[in-house]
């Protein structure tokens, strides 16, 4: 450090005291308040925080709870037996086990004889009919002989299907009675099924062969069987517009009418070649085949709007079993209950363009039937009538076959078997050619 | 003791709220108890009338690997099954399905009759597998499918016993399964052509390299050999010599040991097989 610098650093720091020295004096400061002595207490009085503890444990606890729970629900099968065995909880779930319980029953609803998934089941001798109060067959008509499979038909009558997706309109002092199922429950001794269905289920049966090592169906070419339901019309109070709607198998409707009644008109809407048998020459007919303008149906395929939707949905019912366990948590249901009533809303809406009045009038619905009450129960009986004798009305289609159970196997076995040769281009045995060994 | 008490209190509001929360809004928790149960269903009584009904134990050579059904199927040397096949493919036009004389059909029926012919057309191939690396031979599947060029495409799994050896699996300690799956190599810059000699060829080499793999391991099945046709293009076709068949094999094959599994995985096995069969 040079000479100059350390006379410079002392002429300032002899200045910063002088300065120091006449400043004037600072008011003191004002008294702090006095801490308590010792600067803590070791004897506070005790707060009380018993309602926001009671909140931190409640949650601390609740959560250990939820925690342990999922941990014990994902512990290995084998463990959780081994401590519930020693939690004494095994003698109960043995219990339900001997006793033959689902674990899942004790959740979801199952179907029962009368009420399926969708919907209610009417076998005969039960009548499914507008009103709740049970009819039975008895009740509407006498002389009861169902149809079977050894009944015998009059003729077959085909007609050509409606192209135009739509349906004659109803004329005025029509009333339009509406019945819509998915299965009807009566056999009929018919068969009727076009080419590309016979071609599908040679597909199908030869794929069962080369594909899946089995034997062909013995089964196989009992294709396009019908079942039947009655239809009973008893409301003199109109000429009736009948739709006679269906989602599954093809169905002949044996319609027959009370002594008084009208049957205008019949339209059918059904998801197979279906039939109808009316007692008047006067009654005119036309049928909508479902494959004509809707694709088959994969699942959410309805759910959007699409044009000529007219697949037959059924709007749910708060009684259907579906709709029930749908409540109940069942993800499975909840999704079928969606697609159905999303379904129904697409039908409803061709169904209201057509006709002009909401699909839900005058309905007579199921989930399955053998008899239908379209009216009120009738004072007196009604003769019934099987389809013993009597001409139906079919559309037309490439096969259409009538007779009683052999005549149909042995009709139907003739075609599916000649074609089938004819595919194989020789013995039926080829589609499974013998095991060859090294020579 | 006032805390306590109420410690005691919360406690039991917790575990008891949550309980009863389960069982009336949630989860069910009895249901873990009786699925479990559910699962071995059976009960002392059911156990004897299931043992009564059980068949003998199998004897035999391969009895030790009765409980795993692949395991079995793989190894099962006498017998055909899903578990060891060559894959054969033919594009044809459906002209080529028909017998002499006959008339093709609507064309609505032509999936259902190459559905029905295609059996016949692929035991056929049986004399080529029975040639490398079966003893019998059969048709197990075939499928049929269009082309986009309106032609056919056939195709058929041969399963066969096996006419070489699978060696001696019982042998391995801590076994697994193992397999890979690589593309057979090819010489020239053509894959082979779709013919006889070509596909016998193949499946010689893919066996030759499961023998190696056999006499490291102690055991090596072939279980699957897939022959491909692979269609050169018009393009391709344009600069090689007139008459080069168009359609090339490809193959590729599928080798499984039954091996240490503390030693050998999935991964490992694939480098040692690619580097045997594509040796760089």
């Amino acid at each position: 450090m040079s000479e100059d610098q350390r006379q410079k650093d002392f002429a300032e720091r002899l200045k910063r005291i002088h300065g120091q020295q006449n400043e004037p004096e600072q008011a003191p400061e004002p008294a702090k308040p006095e801490r308590s002595s010792g600067g803590f207490d070791y004897n506070p009085p005790k707060e009380s925080h018993v309602v926001r503890n009671s909140f931190i444990w409640l949650a601390f606890l609740g959560l250990i709870g939820v925690g342990g729970y999922v941990a014990w629900s994902a512990l290995p099968r084998d463990m959780i037996e081994a401590v519930a065995g020693l939690a004494g909880i095994e003698v109960d779930a043995q219990q339900a086990t001997e006793a033959g319980e689902d674990p899942a029953a004790d959740i979801f609803l199952q179907e029962t004889e009368t009420m399926s998934i969708q919907g209610p089941i009417f076998a005969s001798p039960n009548v499914v009919q507008a009103g709740s109060a049970p009819v039975l067959l008895s009740d509407i008509a006498t002389g009861i002989e169902l149809t079977d499979d050894s009944t015998q038909i009059g003729q077959i009558l085909p007609f050509a299907r409606n192209a135009r997706c739509d349906l004659r309109q109803p004329l005025a002092g029509e009333t339009v009675s509406n019945v819509r199922i998915e299965n009807a429950l009566l056999s009929a001794p018919l068969q009727a099924f076009s080419d590309d269905q016979l071609i599908d289920r040679l597909v199908e049966n030869v794929e069962a062969v080369t594909q899946d090592g089995q034997d062909l169906p013995a089964d196989g070419h009992m294709i396009g069987l019908k079942d039947s339901i009655d239809v009973f019309v008893t409301d003199t109070s109109a000429p009736h517009y009948l739709v006679l709607q269906n989602m599954g198998p093809g169905v002949i409707w044996n319609v027959q009418t009370a002594p008084g009644t009208t049957v205008a008109h019949v339209a059918i809407i059904g998801s197979n070649y279906s039939g109808v048998i009316v007692q008047s020459q006067d009654t005119t007919v036309e049928g909508l085949l479902v494959g004509d303008f809707v694709e088959p149906y994969r699942f959410g395929d309805d759910s959007s709007a699409r044009s000529c939707m007219i697949r037959p949905w059924r709007n749910p019912q708060p009684d259907w079993i579906g709709v029930k366990n749908a409540q109940l948590g069942d993800t499975v249901a909840d999704n079928d209950m969606f697609a159905y009533s999303k379904g129904y809303e697409a039908y409803n809406r061709w169904y209201t363009g057509a006709l002009g009045i909401d699909a839900s009038t005058n309905l007579v619905t199921a989930r399955d039937a053998a008899h239908v009450l379209v009216g009120p129960v009738p004072t007196a009986p009604l003769q019934y009538q099987s389809l013993e004798g009597q001409d139906v009305r079919l559309m037309e289609t490439d096969h259409m076959l009538t007779g009683n159970a052999a005549t149909l196997d042995n009709l139907s076995k003739n075609l599916h078997d000649s074609l089938l040769q004819a595919a194989v281009g020789g013995d039926v045995r080829l589609l499974n050619p013998a095991t060859l060994e090294r020579n | 003791m006032k805390g306590l008490f109420i410690l005691v209190l919360l406690a039991a509001l917790a575990v008891g709220g949550n309980i009863v929360a389960f069982n009336v809004w949630g989860f069910d928790v009895r249901v873990w108890a009786q699925d479990l149960m559910a699962q071995d269903a059976t009960t002392p009584a059911a156990v004897e009338d299931t043992a009564a009904e059980t068949p003998a134990a199998p004897t035999g050579p391969l009895a030790w690997m009765q409980g795993d059904a692949a395991l079995r199927d793989t190894f099962a040397a006498d017998e055909i099954t899903s578990e060891r096949y060559v894959v054969f493919e033919e594009l044809v036009e459906p002209e080529e399905l028909l017998n002499l004389g006959e008339a093709l059909p609507n064309e609505d029926l032509i999936e259902l009759y190459a559905a029905a012919r295609t059996p016949v057309r692929m035991i056929g191939y049986c004399s080529e597998v029975l040639a490398t690396i079966g003893a019998t031979c059969d048709v197990i599947h075939t499928e049929v499918s269009d082309n986009r060029d309106g032609r056919l495409q056939l195709s058929g799994r041969l399963g066969f016993a096996a006419g070489v050896r699978l060696g001696e699996p019982e042998q391995v300690e801590n076994g697994a399964l193992i397999s890979t799956q690589v593309v057979l190599p090819f010489e020239g810059d053509l894959r082979p052509a779709n013919e006889p000699s070509s596909r016998i060829d193949m499946i010689r080499q893919a066996q030759s390299a499961c023998d190696t793999l056999r006499a490291q391991f102690g055991n090596c099945v072939l279980t699957r050999v897939n022959l491909n046709i692979y269609e050169l293009w018009i393009t391709d076709l344009e600069v090689l010599p007139a008459g080069t068949d168009p359609q090339r094999i490809e193959a590729t094959a599928r080798f499984t040991v039954y091996a240490d599994s503390t030693e050998w995985d999935t991964q490992s096995f694939n480098t040692l097989v690619s580097e045997l069969v594509n040796p760089s």
